[in-house]
Formats: structure tokens, sequence, C-alpha cells
């Protein structure tokens, strides 16, 4: 302030009424920050502060919708791998079955029976092979079809891999199996070779020792799609955890720079309001007498 | 010494002892009267005592600076003014800003690649690139609406400039006719200082008074105000820029600085180019989103179709309202078939990152404003206590004391009674002479 020697009536009460605003505007600034929890109200407040709460924000909706992502994928996968399961255990029984049949103590009854449980495990296995997640079957690629599998066991689908972003640099995680990735394709996938076993269990029992090496590679395809999925899985589950991290890493950092720091805010609005009641009754104190006071 | 000067004498210091109580009183009744000058009277001996002006206790060269700052502040107080406004159009950060709109788009293309045969999900990114483009559309809007209302202000303000110009004018005929040195010009004076201050506060320019007392009031060399006329200004705009013209030529008057000078810098650089950076940030949005659904296939299998048209905030529209025009699928449709991946939707899910997308544009403006409108609000605070010092100043030198004023009443009281008691005592003297006097043996 300017050294003033004279002080009028007037520019008296102007400067206590400017400096008890002063006082009055930062209290309600402080005011507004309690109250709404918020350090920024905007973006003048702190530019700077403005610039990480948007970027945090908009990587927090990333993040959100990657753990979206993940968790989706989870549970596509977990109901391919129950499917992959059961379809695994499927096989292992016509193995055993086509085993049964290879003995030629075996009578001819005995094997139509066999081929009798070989149909039924194969409609069994088409019901697997045609399984749904939310209404889509899991193992027909990105086709816009309703199944997997036709009634005679044939492929129609496609081959579209369906992935799903899991980080900001674009990485993505396959969350399904195609149909001949788990059943084979072709002339050996799992449907033709189990028609063909069934075949031969009725009427020639002696291919079927080269049914089996054929059927061993359906499984052998089958236990890797099996393999195939649970790894996905357990890369879904660390991404899961890792995801989970920096949600958490993040919401601490906006916490930090978007949230009221309460017991700071508080602490200075007291200093202020001690201030501003120190101002007011010095105003009361100044204002108050003048010489007509104490002329008789 | 004649017999009669001792009387002549009382009575002069009575008659001046008066006026100068009259000018305390003045000075007392004028305590909170803004632009008044405090008065003193200016007493000289001669035979008794004269009255030989009542001065009016102000310095020029203080008057001069609290026009100039009073000028500049008023220009600064609308810059900060506006910034602060504008800023109100982009409240950031919170949850009613465009950031968050946009995060929701984004987030609504990932729920459809999640699901590409979801309707729910693509129906639902419709509605939300609506809530986007309708808070574009808004955000424009109030930006115009502000441009209008500070074109209605500004005429307002030239209205009243006008006004202030010719009471100047007024009050220099006035005063070159008056008495100087008196109360009644003091007051003249006052009233002509305190429409120059308002004037300068408005629109600026160059203030001189010369030694007839005369105020002469000009705008980057064009008289405004003369000895006895003035010229009036008017608004005009022409090709979307406003000015301030001379109402005589349509000449533009040269205002640098004032309130005025803030509103033509708001109407025809700020606020345009706001609504400019603003505009960038819809074309980013119409262009990436456009280019993104042109590289994929919608629901049916068809090559995506532009999804926004319009490359202003004020015009920008969404362009499809059925869902299935969302191009999520990279992969063309087989056999007429579509295909139900979600690649392109996934990409379109990652456009809030890309480099010269509408996210990164926005957020630069919305903090490029944060630092110009903090800027602007330092400068006026910086200016405000600059001004208020000059004012302390003036005041010091100018403003009346209620103290000072009631010490003199005293003096000039006392003064007064001082001098009827000479004026008892010379009568009472005389009184002896001429009635005891010369009666010895009567």
């Amino acid at each position: 302030m300017t050294t003033i020697g004279r002080m009028s009536s007037s520019s008296q009460g102007l400067q206590n009424m400017d400096s008890v605003a002063g006082m009055q505007k930062r209290m309600a600034q402080l005011q507004e920050q309690v109250s709404s929890g918020k350090a920024i109200q905007r973006a003048s407040d702190n530019p700077g502060g403005t610039q990480s709460v948007m970027t945090l924000r908009a990587e927090h909706a990333r993040i959100t919708q990657y753990t979206k992502n993940i968790d989706n994928g989870l549970l596509r996968l977990n109901t391919a791998r129950t499917q992959v399961d059961s379809i695994n255990d499927q096989l292992l029984k016509v193995r055993d079955l086509v085993i049964q049949g290879q003995s030629s103590a075996v009578p001819a009854n005995v094997r139509s029976a066999l081929a009798a449980q070989v149909d039924v495990l194969r409609s069994s296995l088409l019901v697997a092979a045609n399984g749904d997640f939310a209404g889509r079957p899991l193992f027909a690629g990105a086709t816009s079809g309703a199944t997997a599998y036709d009634a005679t066991g044939a492929f129609v689908g496609d081959a579209n891999a369906v992935s799903t972003r899991v980080d900001d640099s674009g990485s993505t995680v396959r969350i399904e199996l195609n149909g001949p990735e788990v059943f084979g394709s072709g002339a050996t996938d799992a449907f033709a070779l189990l028609t063909t076993i069934a075949a031969s269990l009725r009427s020639a029992p002696a291919d079927l020792a080269a049914n089996l090496v054929t059927l061993d590679s359906v499984i052998t395809t089958a236990r890797g799609a099996q393999a195939t999925v649970l790894s996905r899985i357990n890369q879904l589950n660390e991404l899961h955890d890792v995801t989970a991290d920096r949600e958490l890493g993040l919401a601490g950092a906006l916490n930090a720079v978007e949230n009221t720091d309460l017991a700071k805010a508080v602490m200075e609005l007291t200093t202020q309001q001690t201030g501003y009641q120190a101002a007011l009754y010095a105003t009361a104190k100044v204002m108050q007498p003048s010489l007509m006071d104490f002329l008789q | 010494m004649a017999t009669w000067t001792g009387i002549s004498t009382a009575l002069s210091s009575l008659q001046a002892q008066r006026v100068a109580m009259d000018i305390a009183g003045q000075n007392i009744a004028n305590v909170n009267t803004p632009g008044y000058v405090r008065q003193r009277v200016q007493l000289s001996s001669g035979l008794g005592v004269d009255v030989s002006a009542i001065q009016r206790l102000q310095s020029g060269v203080l008057g001069d600076r609290a026009r100039t700052e009073g000028a500049r502040l008023g220009e600064l107080t609308v810059t900060s003014t506006v910034l602060n406004e504008i800023e109100q159009v982009f409240p950031e950060p919170s949850s009613t800003g465009l950031a968050t709109k946009l995060d929701a788009l984004w987030s609504g293309f990932a729920d459809v690649a999640r699901d590409p045969s979801n309707a729910a999900a693509r129906i639902q990114v419709v509605e939300q690139a609506n809530v986007v483009t309708f808070w574009l559309n808004d955000a424009a809007q109030r930006l115009t609406d502000m441009s209008t209302d500070y074109k209605q202000s500004l005429a307002n303000l030239v209205t009243s400039a006008n006004s202030y110009a010719e009471e100047i004018a007024d009050l220099n005929i006035a005063i070159s006719q008056s008495v100087q040195g008196t109360s009644d010009t003091n007051s003249l004076l006052d009233q002509r200082s305190y429409a120059a201050t308002q004037l300068s506060n408005a629109i600026g320019g160059t203030f001189t008074i010369d030694d007839a007392n005369i105020m002469r009031v000009a705008l980057g060399g064009t008289t405004l105000v003369g000895s006895s006329s003035y010229a009036a200004l008017q608004v005009n705009t022409t090709a979307g820029t406003t000015s301030v013209q001379w109402e005589s030529n349509d000449a533009t008057a040269a205002i640098t600085s004032g309130t005025a000078s803030g509103y033509l810098d708001t109407i025809n650089t700020v606020i345009p180019e706001w609504t400019a950076s603003l505009n960038t940030v819809a074309a980013a949005l119409t262009s990436k989103v456009n280019t993104a659904q042109a590289a994929g296939y919608d629901l049916d299998g068809i090559a995506g179709a532009a999804m926004f048209t319009g490359t202003t905030a004020a015009t920008i529209a969404v362009a499809f309202s059925d869902g299935a025009g969302i191009a999520a699928s990279t992969i063309a449709p087989t056999g007429g078939v579509a295909s139900l991946n979600g690649s392109n939707a996934d990409t379109m899910s990652a456009l809030g990152t890309v480099s010269g997308g509408p996210d990164g544009l926005y957020q630069s403006l919305v903090v490029s404003l944060g630092y110009s409108t903090q800027a602007a609000n330092q400068s006026a605070q910086t200016q405000e206590s600059f001004n208020s010092s000059i004012r302390s100043q003036i005041d010091s030198e100018s403003g009346v004391n209620i103290d000072e004023e009631m010490a003199n009443l005293l003096t000039y009281q006392r003064a007064y009674e001082a001098a009827a008691r000479v004026l008892t005592a010379i009568d009472e003297a005389l009184a002896t002479l001429i009635n005891r006097t010369g009666l010895v043996g009567r």
C-alpha cells in the first residue's frame, strides 16, 4: 500500500471494505471447496490440474471398458471350457467303445449296440459344438448364423477370430475357439470320424484300428483346445488383476488432484474466518469514533 | 488609523469566518459524494481579512493517471469477465462437460464391440452421439448469444459515452462563463471531472485541460469533445466485424482502451476465437468417426455410412437414427451374410486417444481457456489494486476528512467568536470615548 499522509473519511471506509471483501471472497472459495469436495471448480482454478483430471477421467473410462472386456472374455472362455471339457470326455468314451468293438470276441449284435452308442455320443457332441454364449454360438467365429455345425456335422461358421481389447496399446486377446480348432477339420474332423466309426462297428470292424489312430489325433486336437482355453483364461485372469490394480491407482491419482484435501481446507477456512472476524472488529472500532463523539 | 477601521476589520473577519464555516459545512455534506473534491478557503490579510479564493484541492497529474488507469481497468475487467463467462460454457472438470459425454460415446462403441448383435448397445451409441452433438450445438449457441449480448452492451455503452461527452461540452460552456475560484465553479469542475472519469472508463481517450479551464477529449487524434461541442459515436456491424464509428462520417473511431475496447475485442476476437476452437473439436469428431465408419460394415453388411454431418459446433448432427448403421465389423459380408465381427467398433472405441481426435482438441481448448482466464483474472486484479492505490492517493488529497472539517469548524467558530468580541471591545471603547469623555465639571 502507498504511504498516505492524509486519510479521508470515505477512503478509510473504502479501504476497510476492500480488505474485508477480499477475505470474504477467499472464504467463499474455501467454502465452495469444502462443500463440493472438489478442489478444482473451474479450469482457471488450476489449468494444469484440470488437464490431469480430464486425462485421468478419460483413462478411467477406458479402463472400465477393459475391465468389462476382460470379464466378458472370461465368461465366454469359461463357458467354452465347460463345453471343451465335456467334448473331451465324450471323445474318450468313444475311444473306449472303439477298443471294445475291436476285440474279435465281440458278437455282431453287441457291436451294433456299440455303434448305436457312438451315434448318441455324436449327437451329444453336436449339441456341445453348438453351445452358445449370450445367444451366439461359441465355436462359430464371427458368423451371424445361429449355429457352428449343421445337423450333418458340417462346419457352417467362419474362421474370423473374436478378440477383445485389453489395454491402451491396442493389445487384444482371443476370447473364443473356432470349431475346427476343437474338432479338427475336413474329412477327418470329429463328426465325420464318428460317422465312420459307427459304420465300421456295424460292418467293417477291421477298419477300427485305423479309425482309432485318427480318433487319437482328433483327441489330441481337442486336448490342445482344452489347453488353449485354459491358457487364455489364465492370461485374462492375470490381466484382470493388472487392470484392477491400475484402476485403483488411477482412482487414487484422480482423488489426489480432483478432491479437496478436507483437513487442509477446513484448517485454512478456520484461519480465514479468524482473520475475517478480526478485520470486522477492527473496521467497527476504526469507523465508529470521530471527533464529533468528543466535542461537547 | 481611522476611527472606524477596527469595526470594519472585525466585520471582515466575521464575514470571512462565516464563509469558511460554510465551506466546512459543504465539505462535510459531501463526504460521500463520488467525485467531490474538498474545498478550502484561502484567506489573505488586507484591511482585516479577505476571502481571496475558494481552493479546489486536486492535482491534475493524479486525475490524468486515474483516468488512464481507469480506462485500462475497464478493458481488463471486461476481458476477465468474458473469459469467465466462456469458461461457464465449458464446465470442466465435471460430469456435465463434453469430456464425459465423449468418454460415454467411446464406451458405447466398446459395448458394441463386445457384442455386435446387441441392438440395445447399438441404439445407445446413437443416443450418446446425439447427446454429444446436442452439447456442441448448445455450446455454440451460448457463444453466439454471448456475442449478441455484448453487442447490445456496447450499444448501451456508446449511448452513455455520448451523453457524458455532451455533458462535458455543456460543462465547458458553463465553466467558461462562470467566475473562477468560487464554490459554484468548483462544483461544476467536480461534475466535469466525474463525467470525464466515466467517459474515460467507457471509451478511453486523451484528456487535456487548457489555461482557460476548457477540457478537450480526443480519440486517436480526432476531437470527441471541444470547447463547446462534442462529436457523437455509433456502433456499426459490417461483414461480421463490429466497430465504433463517428456518427458524422461513418469513419471508425480509434478505441484502444476502456470498457468499449474490451467489448470490441470480445465481439471481434475472443468469442470468434473460442468458437473456432470448438469448431475444430466438432470437425475432428465428424472426420474421425466417419473415416472409421467408412472402413467397416454395418449390421446389414453394407459399407459404413457417415455417422456425423456438419463440421462446426453449431451444425454438427447425427446422420442416422438406427443402431444397425454402426459399422462394427471389419469383415465384408460373405454370400450376402453380414459378419458379427466387432473389430471396427473396437477401433472406434479407441478414437478417444487418437492424435488429432476430438478429445485431445477439446482438452487443449479447456486447458488453454483455463490459463487465459487465470491470466486475465490476475491482470484485472493487479490493475484493480493499482487503481485503488491511485484512488487512495487522490482521496488523500481531495477526499473529505470529517475530523479535519470538525477541527476547521471549531477554529473558524472560535475566530468568529473572537471577532465578535473584538467588535464588542471596540464598541465599548468608542462608547467610553463618546459618552464618557468631556464630561468634566458637567
